[in-house]
């Protein structure tokens, strides 16, 4: 029986998609004036029950209860009347706006004959700055502002303009710096205090235990347990949302201790990386035949190294070696291409995929230059080693000339990495190339990555769980804030230390041999 | 794996500019008297040839991403420039001579519109609204009311004809269509053109140099022009200063009836062909049928909106055919229909 204070409660709540259940049969009771968190790995089904519960997909079966009423499905519409506030990890305003319109926006204050009282918004929004202590000047334009700031703005917004009972933060705070992230916590404290309810959905467990009164768990779409926050410590949270831990089977003794790899010159050795604010001192090697696991939170700085090294964005420190040759730094894409450096970006439809190009269009874009005599194409050449590389990954397309936006998400995300395999790269440079991909689709690619990129180079991987690293690599660094703080060579995998690891969880700090084959 | 039926559906509706000109072409062969004659046709043809080029320039500046508005500003003021030039500081010059530096002269605009745009971050649309500005100002400035006695060796392009009546122009306009063709659908610049066009920052990453790309597009662009003056220069066997007004808009209409895309990354220079010719048919046949003039452009301008709008219907109406025969490969490849429904329109 849900008690007096319970304000929304979720009941046998179960989302199956073909192929994939990604929520089976969850309870969960929100208290009011609790702040609730819930914490899981990538693809556990945070998210489906965040979609659900702000009314965007509909479950498939089992009940949400709203202060008592019962509702087989909501909709953004009803979510809002019932008071369901959400704030995403992408902000969604209005660029051009003024910070006064996009808070009011859409249901700005009018007057009888229907003009706009905007001294009455500015000042009602003046009040609410204050009241909440984020000072920033009510006139600016919402395009001048940081991501964290206009995200603290849409907190804002759902706490005290549209007076919502409850508010759901998906993963706001990843972009905080510390000071944000204090008056964030303040901010969330005042309004638990004043009978809000939080959901606070984060990947951070050190966040999740300052902030939250109640924390589930959601491992492979089941609730594993809700704990309070005064029983719960970090240890028994990572072996709760780790489960059955991973680890290598036991190995040959004279195996384990050193990487086989050790004598051959790396085919990348990367040293005294450093980019301000993003990544301090990264220094690492690869060595052919060798994949290597680059394990973080987002913002650890997976991505904004390996795009440092492809030579995509710049860096001011640090300098590369491939095969041992001379030291440099690259500064385009196309130089560290011709060195044999190709980058797999982690956003496929903003940086990776050519949406408007076909198949085989955007499968040849990369190898072009080396098959090409002098400006011509070689048609039947381009023809052949499309056809491979769509038999080779498996890419289900009706034409080599159907454009790519028609095709699934997991088949761009083939046309992507089979681009990318083309160019005979010495090193491959693989930022989440299992990202947003169904799991038949996340096994063929990495399939192709262990027995079709390593076999002739080195390969660098990140992943935005460790699962997929576990699987692939022989050897993960984990980061931190940007800093490399661990080294697991294969034989010591384990799922549970590596998952502390990358929250920060480390006894004996940074280890001098980390990096170093 | 796709059936012939779904093959001929695409086909039809990535070719609909040429199957509209047949279809118009047929009927006026049938109702607008004198239509269906081969000195007509070849009107038509000559007619176009100044506009054909400017929409071809114009076509391959939208594929890469663009927009060039001072298309015709350029066609006065290459050929205007070098003819100038050349009286002023080389009295004696040829004009073949005058013809390169014409041709130079519009290479060079184009690689500062791209120049400017690429590495100073402009707005494209901006940039060349301004130097459209700047140039015909500059074109009014110092040619004086038109440029006469142009030696015949200059106006052969635009006003000759070969082989009994055939118009050099019309060749010229041709010729360029096939080069182009070739160069688009055949080289390398052709296809990084297209990717940078559809994704620069992906084209970027995957090691196309997009900034060389698009400079590439502008000069090619203004080379364009150049020769789109030339010839109309050749035609009116003087350069005027006014040459060319009113040309640009017309210049994006042709690709975009021709199906390129407002938003880059597609288009063909078949296509952009097509375009062109349905403007000119519009054209001719309504001076034949002795419609007022601005009535003919009332006529033009619902053409322009009624290919806008084709290209949106377009669209869906290819990516409704390919969704059934995604639908129909997935029936045959498994028996249970009702799950394979919702697994497609999940995709």
């Amino acid at each position: 029986m849900p008690d007096a204070e319970t304000i929304l409660e979720v009941r046998s709540l179960t989302k199956i998609y073909p192929g994939t259940v990604a929520l089976e049969n969850a309870n969960i009771q929100f208290q009011r004036g609790k702040v609730h968190g819930i914490i899981g790995k990538n693809g556990a089904g945070k998210s489906t029950l965040v979609t659900i519960l702000s009314g965007i997909i509909p479950p498939s079966t089992g009940q949400i209860i709203i202060k008592g009423k019962e509702y087989s499905h909501l909709t953004p519409l009803r979510a809002k009347q019932a008071g369901i506030a959400i704030c995403t990890q992408k902000p969604e305003t209005i660029p051009d706006f003024s910070l006064v319109q996009n808070l009011f926006l859409p249901a700005f204050e009018q007057n009888r004959l229907g003009f706009l009282k905007w001294k009455q918004m500015q000042d009602h929004t003046q009040r609410i700055f204050n009241q909440a202590g984020f000072h920033i000047d009510i006139g600016r334009k919402m395009r001048d502002l940081t991501l964290s700031e206009q995200q603290i703005f849409l907190a804002l917004k759902a706490f005290f303009l549209e007076n919502t009972d409850i508010v759901i933060l998906d993963e706001v705070t990843t972009s905080f710096s510390q000071r944000e992230q204090d008056y964030f916590y303040q901010l969330v404290r005042e309004q638990k205090s004043l009978g809000k309810s939080i959901i606070f959905i984060s990947h951070r467990m050190d966040e999740i235990l300052e902030i939250c009164d109640q924390v589930t768990v959601i491992r492979d779409a089941k609730v594993v347990e809700t704990v309070e926050r005064s029983s719960a410590d970090k240890d028994q949270l990572c072996s709760m949302i780790v489960g059955e831990s991973y680890c290598t089977p036991a190995q040959t003794t004279q195996e384990a201790a050193q990487s086989p790899f050790f004598d051959q010159i790396p085919v990348l050795n990367v040293e005294e990386f450093t980019r301000e604010g993003s990544f301090e001192d990264i220094h690492f090697e690869v060595h052919r035949g060798e994949i290597l696991g680059l394990a973080g939170l987002v913002g650890s700085g997976r991505t904004e190294i390996l795009k440092a090294i492809a030579g995509i964005d710049v860096t001011q420190k640090g300098f590369i070696q491939i095969e041992g040759k001379e030291k440099k730094r690259f500064s385009k894409s196309w130089d560290a291409l011709d060195e044999g450096i190709v980058y797999l970006t982690e956003d496929r439809d903003d940086e990776g995929v050519i949406n408007v190009l076909s198949v085989r269009k955007n499968l040849s874009l990369s190898f072009l230059v080396s098959i090409a005599r002098h400006f011509l194409m070689q048609n039947t050449r381009e023809r052949t080693l499309v056809q491979n590389l769509i038999r080779d990954f498996g890419i289900l397309t009706s034409s080599t000339e159907e454009e790519v936006q028609n095709l699934s998400g997991g088949n761009r995300q083939k046309v992507l990495c089979g681009r990318v395999a083309s160019t005979q790269a010495k090193v491959f440079l693989l930022d989440e190339p299992t990202k947003g991909i169904d799991i038949a689709a996340k096994e063929s690619i990495l399939k192709s990555i262990k027995e079709k990129l390593a076999l002739n180079a080195g390969v660098v991987i990140t992943s935005p769980g460790i699962d997929d690293l576990l699987i692939v690599c022989d050897r993960i660094i984990v980061l931190f804030e940007g800093k490399a703080i661990r080294n697991f060579q294969r034989s010591e995998f384990n799922e549970l230390e590596i998952y502390r690891s990358v929250q920060g969880l480390v006894s004996n700090v940074i280890d001098q041999t980390v990096g170093k084959g | 794996m796709t059936n012939t039926r779904t093959k001929l559906q695409l086909l039809l509706l990535d070719n609909l500019i040429w199957v509209l000109f047949l279809l118009l072409f047929v009927v006026n062969a049938f109702i607008v008297p004198n239509f269906f004659t081969f000195q007509n046709i070849v009107n038509i043809f000559y007619h176009v040839s100044t506009l054909g080029l400017l929409v071809l320039a114009e076509g391959i500046v939208l594929i890469v991403g663009h927009l060039d508005l001072s298309l015709e500003a350029t066609l006065a003021f290459a050929p205007g420039i070098s003819v100038l030039l050349c009286r002023m500081l080389f009295p004696g010059i040829g004009a073949v001579a005058q013809i390169l530096i014409a041709l130079l002269i519009g290479v060079l605009v184009g690689f500062l519109n791209g120049l400017l745009i690429t590495r100073l971050r402009m707005n494209a649309f901006l940039e060349t609204l301004s130097a459209n500005i700047v140039l015909r100002g500059l074109v009014y400035f110092l040619l004086p009311f038109a440029l006469v006695n142009l030696s015949p060796a200059f106006t052969y392009a635009g006003s000759a004809r070969i082989f009994g009546s055939i118009p050099v122009a019309v060749l010229i306009l041709i010729g360029a269509y096939i080069v182009f063709a070739f160069i688009m659908a055949q080289t390398r610049f052709g296809r990084f053109a297209v990717a940078t066009g559809g994704n620069p920052r992906a084209s970027y990453i995957a090691g196309v140099r997009v900034n060389r790309i698009v400079v590439i597009a502008f000069s090619i662009a203004g080379f364009l022009a150049a020769l789109a003056g030339l010839l109309a220069a050749g035609r009116q066997g003087s350069i005027t200063n006014g040459m060319g007004t009113g040309l640009n808009l017309m210049a994006i209409a042709g690709p975009i009836l021709g199906g390129v895309s407002l938003t880059g990354g597609r288009g063909t220079v078949f296509g952009m062909l097509g375009g062109t010719l349905l403007l000119s048919l519009f054209d001719n046949s309504l001076t034949l049928l002795a419609v007022n003039v601005y009535l003919v452009n009332v006529i033009k301008g619902s053409l322009i909106l009624f290919a806008i709008i084709l290209d949106s219907v377009k669209t869906s109406l290819r990516a409704n055919i390919l969704y059934r025969e995604r639908l129909r490969i997935l029936k045959q490849t498994s028996t249970d229909g009702r799950l394979i429904e919702q697994g497609a329109k999940g995709s």
